[in-house]
């Protein structure tokens, strides 16, 4: 029986070691296994801790909708759901996070059950099989990449709902309205939520501070500060 | 180089099977799922909306007691006229039962009020909606028909175990009869685009040549009847433009439909005594 990666040979989490200096004892066979099937839920853990944070996203944007609707407003925030998890996390965990997110955006508005799922995992797909080509790491090119995802998924969904329309020509001046505001939006808070699930996963301990993409690509930004200040190359 | 597992490896083809597998799947399990999944958010909602209510009244602790006094004050008057109001209707009602039984005629459906509160609006370019704080927990059936001061608000489309779904007329999914206060013929109401920074509109087909309105000269929509879900001679809007059809025989229009549409936050279900 192997210790899982997150623990040293006495069976201390490296998280409690770094930060607190603590360690344990050795630990007995049944502790391994405990920890070893800890270790193989990991998955559903993180998909878990990912939907939780999807689904306050959820809350927050219905709760805005709901005062913005004097104004005839509507915030449509799909993208959001999905780049995230595409951008960063195993296809199965980011999948099912994603089937999870449409199905809660599909039980709460009127369209066909299943509408909003596939559209998210159909997005989800085509930007994890591009990911190793875009800027995943730098938080500028994933909310580039949240826009263009948000902007595919509000055209396709608006063409899926349209015919219900008694003129369908005349509320397209709506839905662009409704498009640039959301695109808007999501341009100002994705820097914050991307940062919340980053942390979820970290107050999980599903990833290590150091190791995880936020993390990782601040260090990035301040080691190439430092050499720019220094002179020095990279 | 290490070989993909199949599904990593043909991914828009796991998907088109997802796809053929969700379309298999029977009514009943997406009848569940859309289930447990709003009743999963149900909690949200339901908190959130308490919560609002929350704040409204600290900022109603924050105003001072003259403010406070003022507001009662004016309140009184209004619900003098309501009491009126009231009496009159009781005696309205009293007669009508009256005359009922005096010359055998059929009794119309009878309802009794349910008062909800509302705990979210969702008004997108697609659909109109809010859910209200009651459901089955209170009786309330799909298609009972819900009003407000203003008039009609929509229809119940669907109950949960504590919340439910209206339909607002403004949504471009309602359609509806109704007819000119004062005129017999019937006019099919049906939610129109509801642009932004503007207020809510309708639009009324099959309009007779001889009706007319304008910005000006607006004539009352009210409901119909026909149908039996709402009952006669609620008001749906003001019809404010008309203009001949591309066939001749009708007109078609606009209706403007009350502001407060889009700020609701106190709803009346009109639960049918008599569900059938």
């Amino acid at each position: 029986m192997t210790i899982p990666e997150s623990f040293d040979r006495s069976g201390t989490p490296h998280c409690l070691r770094r930060s607190f200096g603590i360690s344990f004892k050795p630990l007995s066979s049944s502790a391994i296994s405990l920890l070893t099937l800890n270790t193989r839920l990991q998955p559903a853990r993180r998909a878990l801790v990912l939907f939780l944070t999807l689904l306050l996203l959820w809350i927050l944007v219905a709760e805005l909708n709901h005062a913005l609707t004097g104004l005839r407003v509507y915030l449509y925030v799909g993208g959001l759901f999905i780049i995230y998890v595409a951008l960063t996390q195993p296809l199965r965990v980011g999948l099912a996070a994603s089937l999870l997110a449409g199905l809660i955006c599909d039980a709460t508005s009127p369209t066909r059950f299943g509408t909003q799922v596939l559209l998210f995992v159909a997005t989800h797909l085509v930007v994890f099989n591009l990911r190793d080509r875009v800027p995943r790491h730098d938080t500028v090119g994933r909310v580039v990449v949240t826009l263009l995802a948000n902007l595919g998924l509000f055209l396709v969904f608006s063409f899926t709902q349209i015919s219900l329309s008694p003129a369908p020509a005349a509320i397209w001046p709506r839905l662009l309205v409704d498009l640039l505001c959301s695109q808007i939006f999501i341009a100002l808070i994705a820097p914050w939520f991307f940062a919340l699930q980053a942390h979820a996963l970290v107050m999980g301990n599903l990833e290590n501070p150091e190791s995880s993409p936020l993390g990782s690509s601040g260090k990035i930004r301040t080691a190439k500060k430092r050499n720019l200040d220094t002179g020095k190359t990279a | 180089m290490r070989l993909k597992r199949f599904d990593q490896a043909r991914p828009v083809l796991i998907l088109g099977v997802a796809v053929a597998a969700w379309l298999l799947i029977p009514i009943v399990v997406k009848s569940f799922f859309r289930a447990s999944f709003f009743e999963l958010t149900a909690p949200a909602i339901m908190v959130t909306s308490h919560v609002r209510d929350l704040q409204d009244y600290w900022a109603l602790r924050a105003h001072s007691r003259d403010d406070l006094i003022k507001a009662g004050r004016d309140l009184a008057r209004l619900n003098a006229s309501y009491e009126l109001g009231i009496q009159q209707n009781t005696e309205l009602e009293a007669e009508i039962v009256r005359l009922e039984n005096l010359l055998r005629l059929p009794k119309f459906d009878e309802y009794r009020y349910e008062h909800a509160r509302v705990a979210r609006r969702d008004f997108s370019g697609w659909w109109q909606r809010i859910v209200i704080r009651k459901g089955k927990n209170y009786g309330i059936v799909v298609d009972a028909p819900v009003v407000f001061t203003g008039g009609v608000v929509g229809r119940v489309v669907e109950v949960y175990a504590t919340t439910a779904v209206v339909d607002l007329i403004s949504s471009p999914t309602v359609r509806l009869t109704g007819v000119v206060e004062g005129d017999t013929r019937l006019i099919t109401f049906s939610g129109g685009v509801n642009p932004t920074f503007r207020p809510p509109t309708g639009i009324v087909e099959f309009v007779p040549l001889d009706i007319y309105a304008s910005s000006a000269a607006p004539k009352r929509l009210v409901t119909s009847g026909l149908g039996g879900v709402f009952p006669p001679g609620l008001t749906l809007g003001m019809i404010t433009r008309v203009e001949l059809g591309m066939d001749g025989l009708f007109k078609a229009g606009e209706v403007k439909l009350d502001e407060r549409l889009g700020s609701l936050t106190e709803v009346t279900v009109l639960v049918p005594l008599n569900p059938e």
